[in-house]
Parts: C-alpha cells; sequence; structure tokens
C-alpha cells in the first residue's frame, strides 16, 4: 500500500503535545491530520523531531488570512489551535533522508477565524523518528485527534 | 473520520478519495544536476487514475531560488496561466502569468531543500483544460511559503508531465514522486 495510517492518537484529556515514536523509516513522507480544539484561547503549534526541541535548531515562515487582513512573518509555528474547531494538515518531506534538513509543509484551518500555511524546516539531516507536536502556551483540549500515515515511494 | 472526509490527499486540504486508491506511479531521485524531469508514458494510466500528484523534496544548482515550471504533453507553446499567493515572512503578495509557455507552480529554493505538492485535477478528461494546484515552501536562501495554481488551455490527455527551473539546474539528491489517485 501506499498511503498507509501507521497511528491514531485521541487525547481522553488535555495535553500539551502529543508525540508519535519508533515511526519506521520505510517510508518517503509523513502526513499528520491534526484536528480538535484547544482549552482556552489560540495558541501556535510546534513540530519537533527525535527529541530536539531547541528552537534555534528549526525555523519556519508562515502565511496567513483573517477575513480582514493577509499577513506573513517567520514566527516559529508550523500551525494553529484555538476554542473553535481547528484542524492542521502536516506534510513532513522526505523524513526518512539522511542527506537534507527536514522540511514540512502545512496548512491550518480555523474556519471560524483563520487560514494559513506554513513551511517549517529542521536544521538536521537525521532520519526522523519521533514526532512531537506541542503547544507553545496551553494544550490540545481532550478529544482532539491526532492521526498519522505514510507515503511510500 | 475518513481520509476523505479530511481531504489529506490534497495539497491545499481541501476535496479527497477514497481510502486505499492513492498509488505511486514513480519516484525519481536526482544522481546528478539535471534541467529538467520527465515523467512520460502517462497516458499507460488514463483507465487507472482521474487525478495526479506531485510531491517533491529540491534544490536549485547554481542559480539561487528560482521559478519551478511545469509543462504538459511537451508543449512549450504560449498556452498557460497561473497565480500564486506568496508569503515571504513579511508580507503576503500575489503574482501572476497569462499565456506563458509554462505553467508556474512554484519555486525551488537555493542553499536549502524546499518541498512542494502538486495536484493535476483531472488529468485525463478530453473536455477539460488542465489545472494545477501547489503548495510549495523553503527556508533556504528565501524564506516563502506559496500557494500556485495554474491552467494549461489545452483538453488533451495528459501523457507526459516536465518539470523544471526557470534558470539553472536541479540539483543532486532532489526527489520528485507521482502519485495517481483513482476517481
Amino acid at each position: 500500500m501506499t498511503y498507509v495510517a501507521l497511528a491514531n492518537i485521541t487525547l481522553g484529556s488535555s495535553a500539551s503535545s502529543v508525540t508519535f515514536s519508533s515511526i519506521p523509516g520505510t517510508y518517503r513522507d509523513l502526513i499528520i491530520v491534526a484536528a480538535g480544539t484547544s482549552v482556552s484561547s489560540a495558541d501556535d503549534v510546534r513540530v519537533y523531531y527525535n527529541g530536539d526541541t531547541t528552537n534555534g535548531n528549526y525555523a519556519s515562515v508562515q502565511m496567513l488570512g483573517t477575513g480582514a487582513t493577509a499577513g506573513s512573518n517567520t514566527f516559529l509555528t508550523a500551525g494553529v489551535f484555538a476554542t473553535d474547531r481547528s484542524q492542521i494538515i502536516f506534510q513532513i518531506m522526505d523524513y526518512s533522508a539522511t542527506d537534507k534538513h527536514k522540511t514540512l509543509l502545512s496548512r491550518s484551518d480555523r474556519p471560524g477565524a483563520t487560514v494559513q500555511a506554513n513551511a517549517y524546516r529542521w536544521a538536521n539531516t537525521a532520519a526522523v523518528n519521533t514526532v512531537r507536536i506541542q503547544m507553545i502556551g496551553i494544550s490540545f483540549a481532550a478529544g482532539a485527534t491526532f492521526n498519522l500515515f505514510g507515503i511510500a515511494s | 473520520m475518513t481520509l476523505s472526509a479530511l481531504g489529506i490527499f490534497s495539497a491545499a486540504g481541501a476535496g479527497g478519495v477514497v481510502a486505499g486508491a492513492y498509488e505511486l506511479i514513480e519516484t525519481q531521485v536526482l544522481a546528478s544536476a539535471q534541467a529538467s524531469v520527465v515523467f512520460s508514458s502517462l497516458g499507460t494510466y488514463s483507465a487507472t487514475y482521474k487525478h495526479l500528484q506531485i510531491r517533491a523534496t529540491h534544490l536549485s544548482s547554481g542559480a539561487g531560488a528560482v521559478d519551478l515550471l511545469m509543462r504538459l504533453n511537451a508543449d512549450t507553446g504560449s498556452n498557460y496561466n497561473n497565480h500564486a499567493l506568496v508569503g515571504n515572512g513579511s508580507a503576503v503578495s500575489s503574482i501572476a502569468g497569462t499565456s506563458t509557455s509554462s505553467m508556474r507552480i512554484g519555486f525551488v529554493a537555493g542553499g536549502q531543500f524546499g518541498a512542494s505538492i502538486t495536484d493535476i485535477l483531472d488529468a485525463y478528461s478530453t473536455t477539460k483544460n488542465k489545472t494545477s494546484r501547489t503548495l510549495v515552501g523553503a527556508i533556504a536562501d528565501v524564506n516563502e511559503i506559496q500557494l500556485a495554481s495554474a491552467a494549461w488551455r489545452n483538453t488533451a490527455s495528459i501523457t507526459s508531465i516536465t518539470l523544471l527551473p526557470s534558470a539553472g539546474n536541479i540539483a543532486t539528491g532532489s526527489r520528485f514522486s507521482l502519485y495517481g489517485i483513482r476517481g
């Protein structure tokens, strides 16, 4: 199969992060679909690999529209979760390669507030075997779902 | 919750297809810098797939950040249009081209690999002009995220796809994977 469901996480209680570990290196790309809400307000979501939570090793650029304004910035984020229904699709490209930094593309949608797209790079050529999805200051609410897929090539 | 409901097959996160109907056609990993990447003999799949998707990681060789272009069926005529929404870390802008000799589907950065995901919709229809949409980004010599769309004003079924940078080459190690989506 080309598009394979690898793991699913549904939060039974609020949590500031979720982690997919022991990801096999047998696929070309990873896709993570995150859907749900935060416990309070809107907050950015970061992605960390292989236990590396040093923000200086990551960089991003985002583009977003609110319905009233459009903008772009380089604040470190791969998406946003809020108390209104939120969804992020992370595309982690060539995650198992060892000859390139890891690029993530994402679409992050809050239909009630914003739509945005992000590019996000980990300055490391190591194959990714662990992905941690982290809210910066608050938590994902109970019921949030995280689905991990592998794309073969 | 279903795969199709989440639209996870699409670059832009809209739409979707039936789970299990997404298959690899071909992957090319460049062993040396190349001026273009070609997927050919795609007519073979006209009865099998409805849409095509290209997933790629790419790096510019020798020219810094340049446009990533696409031609269908090797048509070099002025038969293409394109638009893109561009975020460069400080502002959002829009670019467009009409009657161009290729589809501008994004960019290839220099210095570090970037990535793109391009959907080619109704690739084998013989009644519709062909359209594509791309999510492309890089943190490299330029920091940009783009949403791009392009059209080929031709109803022919697709037999080949040519990807090329607007200048220079695509660097060694760049990867282009073509997938078919049943419909």
